[in-house]
């Protein structure tokens, strides 16, 4: 009898042994995969048993990649041509973007890569183009409009979806990694962060945003629930000339590096081409911009503003989700 | 009857047993991250190039790689040179114990192990 006890104890501590393993690797199993696309360092991680579902998100990103960059010729769409019928992955971001310009009286346009290509944000070698050049650029720039699924364009026209392509993309990833069993994931497209779902634990995902002034360092964390977080900044792509520094989100009014009084806007928004869109869209307008838009209601999104003089305004859906990890930044103040 | 109880591992002894279970355990997670926190890994194109225990080194050496060259140092890893025009890498600084150095145009992350975050993940 004594020895059934005992042996049941010795069976009771080898599944109390599994148990603790089963705690230490299997609730939390996390798998992360790293790859470069779209010109920039791209991370994504998901929670629980992901099986291929990763190695497929990269892939459905890869095949946009390939499709979206103006800066290939032979990319899809940099062949596309006047009364083209437009494909599913040119046209869905086509008409965020289509839509966001539509409210923001321009702000954002995909028909300057000319100008940027001027300036060298495309190669990297930097130079200010002349008052005459940029004149000449923006007037030639083309436009085009799209009906019934078709493209239409003037001549000159090069169209350019880089403003919203890593929104896009991480919409895709998510529907790719959703369609493979994946319910909790974090993906971060060079800075553009998406998550799927919660934490395993349930718990908000923190996302940190990049100090501006010191992009290695970060201003504050976001307590989130599934949604995009995207940063649009001058810190991120800028050169110095004659002790000047130009960055590379360009007014399209002046075809010079947007002067909106801004450091950095961060746009929340469940739709990840939406908040990219957009948030290039918001650095063109400004606060005052930001806020006429955010009234009117007419996008579903929240908005994290640094302003110049280092002060941190935030729309209403983001109140009590800001926690300031930078004390030389002002404490959150409602964008009014 | 007696002697297969005298035999018989007491409840005490159970417990004992137990806790010793649990306490291994967690020496045995805290000793891994320990001497995991200074673990550097090198990659270049997807391909794992090197992992080097920092707190290993005492002697400072290059890693020479196509476009770039990586100082490692007692404790301390960083880009030391790059052939690309931004340089942005080369800027990044030192790691200690945290952090990424990513080289972009050359396609090279230099990270380290289990690097632990306030954040699941940074924008901007």
């Amino acid at each position: 009898m004594r020895c059934i006890v005992w042996k049941n104890k010795t069976a009771l501590l080898v599944v109390f042994c599994l148990l603790l393993c089963c705690c230490g690797c299997g609730q939390n199993k996390k798998e992360t995969i790293h790859f470069f696309s779209m010109d920039t360092i791209m991370d994504i991680t998901a929670y629980g048993d992901s099986g291929e579902a990763l190695q497929l998100a990269r892939d459905t990103i890869e095949s946009l990649d390939a499709a979206l960059n103006a800066a290939d010729p032979q990319s899809a769409v940099s062949v596309l041509k006047d009364g083209d019928v437009l494909p599913k992955i040119i046209s869905e971001p086509l008409e965020t973007a289509q839509a966001i310009a539509a409210q923001t009286n321009g702000a954002l346009d995909l028909t300057l890569y000319p100008l940027s290509d001027a300036w060298g944000f495309f190669t990297k070698e930097y130079r200010v183009p002349s008052a005459k050049e940029i004149r000449s650029l923006l007037q030639s720039r083309g436009s085009f409009t799209v009906r019934d699924g078709v493209y239409a364009c003037t001549a000159g026209t090069k169209l350019d979806l880089g403003s919203v392509a890593k929104g896009y993309a991480a919409d895709c990833a998510v529907q790719t990694l959703r369609e493979n069993g994946v319910n909790s994931a974090i993906l971060a497209l060079g800075g553009n962060v998406q998550t799927l779902g919660t934490k395993p634990d349930g718990s908000d995902w923190v996302v940190s945003v990049a100090d501006p002034l010191q992009p290695d360092e970060t201003v504050c964390n976001l307590r989130v629930g599934e949604t995009a977080v995207v940063t649009s900044g001058s810190y991120q792509r800028n050169f110095t000339q004659d002790g000047k520094t130009y960055h590379h989100i360009l007014s399209p009014q002046t075809g010079m590096p947007a002067e909106s009084g801004l450091l950095s806007v961060t746009v929340l928004c469940e739709n990840g081409a939406m908040a990219d869109g957009l948030s290039t869209a918001l650095f063109v307008l400004g606060a005052e911009g930001i806020k006429e838009l955010y009234e009117r209601h007419v996008f579903s999104f929240d908005a994290l503003v640094i302003t110049e003089d280092r002060s941190v305004y935030i729309t209403d859906g983001l109140t009590d989700r800001v926690e300031m990890t930078d004390e030389t930044y002002t404490q959150p103040k409602p964008l009014k | 009857m007696k002697r297969i109880h005298s035999r018989s591992p007491s409840n005490k002894f159970w417990i004992a047993v137990f806790a010793a279970v649990i306490v291994l355990c967690i020496a045995f997670i805290l000793l891994s991250k320990m001497f995991s926190g200074h673990v550097a890994v090198i990659t270049q194109d997807g391909k794992e190039i090197a992992q080097i225990d920092l707190s290993r080194v005492t002697e400072s050496y290059t890693i020479p790689l196509e476009g770039n060259v990586i100082l490692v140092e007692p404790g301390a890893i960083r880009m030391h040179s790059a052939n690309c025009p931004d340089q942005i890498c080369v800027h990044q600084g030192v790691l200690h114990d945290t952090g990424r150095i990513v080289c972009l145009p050359n396609r090279v992350i230099i990270e380290m192990k289990h690097t632990k975050t306030q954040a699941d993940a940074k924008a901007g």
